[in-house]
């Protein structure tokens, strides 16, 4: 059979699905080339574009089924921010091996890569106010120890604020926590809805009946 | 100008083939491709979906030697068929009124 390399190598990209899902996979394309009477790996290619292009599409589509069952209750390994992640990740090389235009497949991605941009700059200066906070805290509690002996008051208003400072710290750190987890989210949202909207049909014209 | 089919819509044009007939994947696909020009990749995760809703399943059956997957449309498939239609019929109603129609 010559599309056995075809297979092979498609097989090859799906590692992360289960056994049980590759087979099926595996099982409906097998079959389609067949019906289609593709004999070579350059016909296979012709329709179904290279094993690598339609494994993104595959696991694109299986990952974004993932995290709507994920909202639905079903539990899942993967936390949810990393898993988000990974979805952004694939819809883009999805958006890559998609045949649309490529200035717009170029405007789609700097959309979401400029999204990520900003998750990463919102998560870093938070975590450096945050540190920041820690670091003056620890400072005001060595200063006040050091002037105990000097005015008990003062040490106390130094102790004091700096326990405060570092209390604040502690609140801020779960709060920024879940800001960057709802910002992760929407981009992920909004990613599965360019691809809905882009992927999974080619832009012509539909007739309707 | 281009017009994309919505997740849906190709649901019900799918439900609506297998309404009248069970079909193997490549005729299936070859007919969803007589109206709309979705790529051979789409086909498998619609079917895939609408499998894991019941609102198809599946059955093999020997050709050449080979196993053929065919797609025969649920009870409950027929429900969502018929609200899939109910719901175009408004829509396209809504969108004639914004759009001109026939005139």
């Amino acid at each position: 059979m010559e599309n056995t390399k075809y297979i092979e190598e498609l097989t090859g990209y799906l590692s992360n699905l289960t056994a049980d899902e590759q087979a099926d996979v595996i099982d409906f394309y097998n079959e389609y080339i067949l019906d289609a009477n593709l004999t070579t790996d350059e016909d296979i290619m012709a329709q179904l574009g290279n094993p690598k292009q339609l494994s993104r599409k595959i696991l694109a589509d299986y990952s974004i089924k993932a995290t709507n069952d994920e909202t639905a209750g079903t539990p899942h390994y993967e936390p949810k921010p990393k898993k988000n992640i990974r979805m952004i990740w694939l819809v883009i090389l999805a958006i890559f091996a998609a045949p649309i235009a490529l200035p717009l497949a170029i405007a789609i991605i700097g959309v979401i890569s400029g999204l990520l941009v900003v998750i990463f700059a919102v998560v870093a200066s938070v975590f450096i106010i945050i540190i920041s906070f820690f670091a003056a805290g620890i400072a005001a509690v060595v200063a006040g120890l050091s002037i105990w002996s000097q005015s008990v008051a003062t040490a106390g208003l130094f102790i004091g604020s700096g326990l405060t400072i570092f209390g604040l710290s502690l609140i801020a750190l779960p709060i920024s926590y879940l800001v960057v987890k709802v910002l992760i989210q929407m981009t992920a949202n909004f990613s599965k809805f360019l691809y809905n909207r882009f992927v999974t049909s080619k832009n012509t014209t539909k007739e309707a009946k | 100008m281009s017009i994309s089919i919505t997740t849906e819509l190709l649901d019900g044009c799918v439900l609506a083939l297998l309404s009248k007939e069970d079909y193997y994947g490549y005729t299936l696909t070859q007919r969803v491709q007589e109206f709309s020009p979705v790529s051979e990749s789409t086909m498998y995760p619609v079917l895939r979906r609408l499998k894991k809703d019941n609102w198809l399943e599946t059955y093999d059956e020997a050709y050449q030697g080979r196993n053929r997957r065919y797609y025969k449309i649920t009870d409950t498939g027929l429900d969502r068929l018929i609200e899939i239609k109910s719901d175009w019929h408004e829509y396209k109603q809504t969108l004639d009124n914004v759009l001109g129609g026939e005139k």
